[in-house]
């Protein structure tokens, strides 16, 4: 299979302090890739730098090759690629809106007014995300109401608005309850048939239920990337060994 | 020991607590008294809604109404908010989101410092600018309704931008990402999120700021001419605080004219409690329905 996202030779630094230094990787279509290892290694600036994010950032420096479905990432239009590219946030951050209001805002941006169709997309993103059963008679409710997990997937449907290709999300669980844990990672199960998911996390036992791909990164570097069940089965690197065995992290 | 100290440290923060809100009281009550003996001789219809102002029998009969006071006192506050809170939102959305934090902390001191200057100054750049600028423009005198309401929305801005950047600078941090993850242009962003988020917090500062405009006396009284006048945008007009500031030093204490000026204090206190409580309730509303 093709990737849809290829980076090769990928360096960042904050004001001059290098984050990520030489990143080669490649993003599978549809599945599941973890991005895991120690904090502060870099994995949040690596999601970053795949929807442009980081490039954009003051005093941030961004080196290397960067490719959505063969296309360098810089010569795409700032918002075609962030349509095409989602991103959802370790944090719930529903806009103070209602909840159908959160759903219809980047649709109406990119020029959806018909009525009918916003309906049918708020709809199907809620479907998408499980909600639609727990918040459809109350649409017009603000969105901040909603329990911490039902943002979070709030958020996730709210990225999907936007029809994208790939979907990051930065430790999207860290900050929700085990019964939302459970819910949003079947959730990313069920997404994966139709969207390309890239996940931070610090959470090897999540990395372990959903990854198809792992990628392990130390001191911004990329030190392994294997497919799940035999990363964690047999990791090829020292450091990855001493990563899974709890010495550091 | 420790307890003794405690004990002395709360009976201190009771009693200055209790200080204050005594000095408040007697405020109220020392002007509810000194404005009532009023009311024995004008009809309180005739004081709110008489349009002749006469306090000295010089010409016949004395004659005590404050309805033009009234009028413009709520005419240049209406008018000094509008305009500031024009600039004023244009100013903090800028402040909270164009510019980077290093030119913010240029910006603020500057916005900061209206605040701290006398009101005569402003009174008298009023004069000395405004004024005349009218007067050249064509309007009789110069001095007027409008100029004053210029004056007074400058020094009410620092007020104003004060909060609603604060709070738009807080909302801006808060879902910037989000709606930077989603590719939505920053001005898109700052019209349909952080300026509505932060409806509530405007209506704060409007409070702040309404009670400034309307007890505002000496810049407003040195450019709008204080004439007993139905108040038009470019004609003359007097407010209530600048009668009192007029002519309370000449008022024969314990006449009718010096009760009337008590009463007319009254009557600016109870419509500034009036609007602070209906902005209040109309922020309580927002906040019940905050979506």
């Amino acid at each position: 299979m093709d990737p849809i996202l290829t980076l090769r030779g990928v360096s960042a630094a904050y004001d001059g302090t290098p984050a990520l230094t030489g990143i080669d990787l490649d993003i599978p279509e549809r599945q599941i890739t973890a991005i895991i290892g120690p904090s502060g290694c870099g994995k949040s600036t690596l999601l970053r730098c795949m929807d442009g994010l980081l490039l954009e950032e003051p005093d941030t420096s961004v080196s290397g090759d960067i490719r959505l479905d063969g296309t360098d990432i810089r010569s795409l239009r700032r918002e075609d690629l962030r349509r095409r590219v989602g991103l959802v946030f370790q944090t719930p951050t529903p806009f103070p809106f209602s909840i159908y209001r959160n759903l219809t805002y980047a649709p109406q941006y990119y020029g959806i007014r018909d009525k009918k169709a916003l309906d049918a997309l708020v709809r199907e993103t809620l479907e998408t995300v499980g909600l639609y059963d727990e918040v459809k008679d109350d649409l017009q409710k603000s969105a901040r109401k909603l329990s911490g997990g039902q943002q979070q997937r709030l958020c996730i449907a709210r990225a999907l608005t936007a029809r994208p290709e790939v979907l990051l999300l930065d430790e999207p669980c860290s900050a929700l309850d085990v019964k939302s844990i459970q819910v949003i990672e079947s959730l990313l199960l069920r997404l994966r048939e139709q969207y390309t998911i890239v996940i931070v996390t610090h959470n090897l036992a999540q990395a372990r239920r959903i990854a198809d791909q792992v990628v392990f990164l130390n001191d911004g570097r990329l030190v392994e990337t294997g497919d799940g069940p035999s990363f964690f089965a047999a990791p090829q690197q020292e450091e990855a060994r001493a990563f899974l065995s709890g010495e550091f992290g | 020991m420790r307890k003794w100290i405690d004990r002395i440290w709360s009976a201190a923060v009771v009693l200055l607590t209790a200080l204050a809100v005594l000095a408040l009281a007697f405020v109220i009550y020392f002007i509810v008294r000194e404005a009532l003996p009023t009311f024995r001789e004008v009809p309180l219809r005739d004081f709110l809604f008489g349009s002749r102002w006469m306090p000295i029998d010089y010409t016949g009969s004395t004659s005590f109404g404050i309805f033009h006071f009234i009028l413009g006192t709520l005419y240049v506050s209406a008018l000094a908010m509008l305009l500031a809170l024009a600039v004023s939102l244009g100013a903090s959305l800028f402040l909270s989101c164009a510019v980077g934090a290093r030119t913010r902390q240029i910006l603020y001191p500057f916005i900061d410092l209206l605040a701290g200057i006398p009101s005569v100054v402003y009174g008298f750049v009023g004069l000395m600018v405004l004024v005349k600028l009218f007067l050249k423009a064509g309007v009789h005198t110069g001095s007027c309704v409008l100029a004053a309401a210029i004056v007074l929305a400058v020094m009410l801005l620092p007020y104003l931008v004060s909060s609603c950047s604060e709070t738009m600078l807080k909302v801006k941090c808060r879902y910037e990402g989000a709606a930077d993850a989603l590719g939505i242009d920053r001005w898109h962003f700052a019209a349909t999120v952080v300026l509505p988020a932060s409806f509530r917090s405007i209506l704060l500062s409007m409070i702040l700021a309404i009670g400034r405009a309307m007890g505002e006396t000496m810049a407003v009284m040195m450019v709008m001419g204080n004439a007993n006048l139905f108040p038009t945008l470019l004609g003359k007009g007097e407010t209530i605080a600048s009668v009192i500031a007029l002519e309370m030093g000449t008022a024969v204490a314990g006449s009718t004219h010096y009760h009337a000026l008590y009463a007319a204090g009254l009557v600016l206190m109870l419509m500034l409690f009036l609007i602070n409580s209906a902005i209040g309730l109309l922020r309580r509303r927002f906040l019940r329905e905050e979506v």
